[in-house]
């Protein structure tokens, strides 16, 4: 799920170039808010990370939590 | 009173504590559901006068053609797959890995020892940050802007 937001790695190496092929959706949502000025549509897609990653944090703990190894 | 303070104190801290950290998760919200010259309007104001879902229509519906944002989300989308998914592909690897490495033999130390746990193991992100870092810097590859 951290890596699903990958950011910084990309703005220092690539800048998501070459011909946005390396711009993951945290770069985007930089892009569209800060370079574009959409500001609007910048937290749309934040607010669609979070889903996505609140999403998937349920699905690893109602697929993959046990509760013995809580114990 | 004194009871009474002791009640209400925590509930009232709880709800400064909320307060403050669910507002920027509103305000993200409300400016998600904004237009652009609400958002750029004074005074600022919390509830928007016209919400729209226009953003997220730009962002999830390619027919629009409204810009090109929709068709860079899928893009950019699978770009975040892929990393997240290689990432948590060599997480696996190096865990396997490490946990064959540290797992005790027969006459192993009992837990908690030193050895049980190799400390000088090197994190899996070492291995490829540390030689692309080395790689981007001798043939300036950096983003320096």
């Amino acid at each position: 799920m951290e890596a699903f937001r990958a950011f910084d790695i990309i703005y220092v190496i690539t800048n998501g170039g070459p011909a946005f092929g390396t711009v993951t959706i945290s770069f985007l949502t930089y892009l569209e808010t800060f370079s574009y000025g959409h500001v609007g549509r910048g937290a749309a897609l934040s607010f669609l990370i979070s889903l996505f990653t609140m999403v998937t944090a349920f699905l690893y703990i109602r697929f993959l939590y046990r509760p013995e190894e809580a114990m | 009173m004194r009871t009474l303070q002791r009640k209400i104190l925590p509930v009232l801290l709880v709800l400064l504590a909320l307060i403050l950290i669910y507002m920027p998760v509103a305000w993200l919200l409300i400016s998600s559901v904004s237009t652009r010259a609400e958002l750029l309007s004074t005074p600022i104001h919390w509830i928007p006068q016209a919400p729209t879902l226009k953003n997220y229509i730009d962002i999830l519906s390619p027919s629009q053609g409204v810009s090109e944002v929709a068709r860079t989300f899928r893009i950019t989308l699978g770009n975040s797959l892929i990393v997240a998914s290689s990432v948590d592909t060599r997480g696996t690897d190096a865990g396997i890995g490490r946990g064959l490495c540290s797992r005790p033999a027969a006459h192993a130390a009992p837990p908690g020892a030193a050895g049980r746990h190799p400390g000088h193991a090197h994190d899996p992100r070492d291995l490829v940050v540390i030689p692309m870092y080395l790689f981007a810097t001798r043939f300036g590859l950096f983003n320096t802007r």
